[in-house]
């Protein structure tokens, strides 16, 4: 299990493209990872005006060639990994830490169905009150315990992009970013949560959860 | 040297310059016949009185807005037949005026433009002013440093709606014929009625104001965060 960091030079072209239209930048990561596939988590990340590509992966990853795509290419070292496996195995029940999470709070609904699969159809959580309880709801399976005034949504908004680069169909989702301060109370869990994300649209960049002191 | 500034808004605007007939059309930006006619307006002068030294001011203009052109299509009733005119006006258009002169010319009508004798109107009759013309004297500022240094015009629920990089257009006269320099008739010699007469100045074009719109809708509101995950991680 590896954690990546990469600097995505914001004023290009192909990474503006790549900002607002996922499906690009999930196949740009997917490409870095060699060896079987799996589920691998990814986020942007904004701290002040610079820009970052978060990777959580299985195998260990070469952004070479992302980095050529959407990079800076002047400097040589356009990435970092790191281990995750031994900042997971440092965790204890009871800590608390920061956390950032970029998700995408939906449910669905008893009464219609949806054509395709028969199933409930999905429906976004469009208020910060909604998606807020949507993620008290969640915690606790996920192995975390949130308290109502440390954690709050940051960001949030409607995206709408194709689906792929010939479909005519859209994808249209509405995410949140939450941030605050969370307990460990199942480790295991939330070592499960860590690594294999929360909630829906994984590959457009929700459901990486990240902690920080 | 001095600049006197106004400010020009209004519902509707209409500054023609050839405009004859039945199409009157409008220029995009106030002509110097229409201001130097509202300016001899407000300090009271009659048509057949010399205007010279109104028409000896240097004449410059910024656009913070640039409105829309609207077209009234109009039907009038002559003795035999009614027939179709076209009149053209700029819809809630915005103008910064300056006015570089002797600061007593130029008191005299700052003052005469806060109290006028006639009505005041934006080229044409129908089109009255909105809010207060005049902003007052710049004082030992020529017309460029007084067009270049104030402030956007527009309130803020317009500056809402504007992008966030603006640049307005600033056309200032000038007196040799420089690149980029062109002539336009609307320099008022005579308003008789008699013998009206309307003579060529040259304008040019000068870099334009940029302003950076903090209140704009178009601002990305930012995800941005202090969130740094991989601090905990640098050790290893």
């Amino acid at each position: 299990m590896y954690i990546s960091r990469i600097a995505l030079n914001a004023k290009r072209r192909e990474t503006m493209q790549a900002l607002v239209i996922p499906p690009l930048m999930h196949g740009a990561v997917e490409q870095s990872i060699n060896g079987e596939r799996q589920r691998n988590l990814w986020r942007v990340d904004w701290m002040g005006d610079k820009c970052y590509l978060l990777v959580l992966s299985g195998e260990q990853p070469d952004f070479t060639h992302l980095v050529r795509q959407f990079g800076y290419t002047d400097n040589e070292q356009g990435w970092e990994t790191k281990d995750y496996r031994t900042f997971l195995a440092k965790l204890q029940e009871g800590d608390s830490w920061k956390f950032r999470l970029r998700a995408n709070p939906t449910q669905s609904s008893f009464k219609e169905k949806d054509e395709g699969t028969g199933r409930g159809k999905v429906h976004a959580h469009v208020t910060q009150e909604q998606q807020r309880q949507w993620l008290i709801k969640r915690s606790e399976k996920c192995g975390f315990k949130l308290n109502e005034d440390n954690f709050g949504v940051t960001h949030t908004q409607w995206e709408k992009f194709p689906k792929s680069r010939k479909g005519a169909r859209e994808v249209i989702i509405r995410t949140a970013t939450f941030e605050g301060l969370l307990t460990i109370t199942d480790i295991e869990h939330f070592t499960a949560s860590l690594t294999t994300g929360i909630g829906r649209a994984k590959a457009y960049g929700c459901g990486l959860l990240t902690i920080a002191r | 040297m001095s600049t006197l500034l106004l400010r020009l808004a209004a519902p509707l605007q209409s500054w023609g310059v050839d405009a004859k007939f039945d199409r009157r059309g409008t220029q995009s930006i106030p002509t110097k016949s229409g201001v130097i006619g509202l300016v001899a307006a407000a300090l009271g002068r009659r048509r057949d009185e010399g205007i010279d030294d109104l028409q000896s001011l240097r004449f410059g203009v910024r656009v913070d807005q640039a409105g829309d052109l609207l077209r009234d299509y109009h039907t009038a009733k002559s003795v035999k037949s009614t027939y179709v005119t076209n009149r053209y006006y700029l819809s809630d258009a915005v103008f910064l005026v300056g006015l570089q002169g002797v600061e007593t010319l130029l008191k005299e009508i700052d003052t005469a433009l806060r109290i006028p004798t006639f009505p005041l109107f934006l080229g044409r009759r129908s089109c009255p002013p909105e809010g207060k013309i005049s902003l007052g004297i710049r004082t030992n500022k020529n017309l460029v440093e007084a067009l270049q240094e104030e402030e956007w015009l527009i309130s803020d629920w317009l500056r809402r709606k504007e992008a966030k990089y603006v640049q307005l257009p600033i056309v200032v006269e000038v007196e040799k014929e420089t690149g980029g320099a062109y002539y336009i008739r609307d320099n008022p010699i005579s308003f008789d009625q008699n013998h009206r007469k309307f003579g060529f100045r040259l304008v040019t074009e000068i870099e334009a104001k940029v302003v950076i719109n903090n209140e704009s809708r178009h601002t990305v509101q930012g995800d941005t965060t202090a969130h740094d995950p991989m601090q905990e991680l640098r050790g290893e």
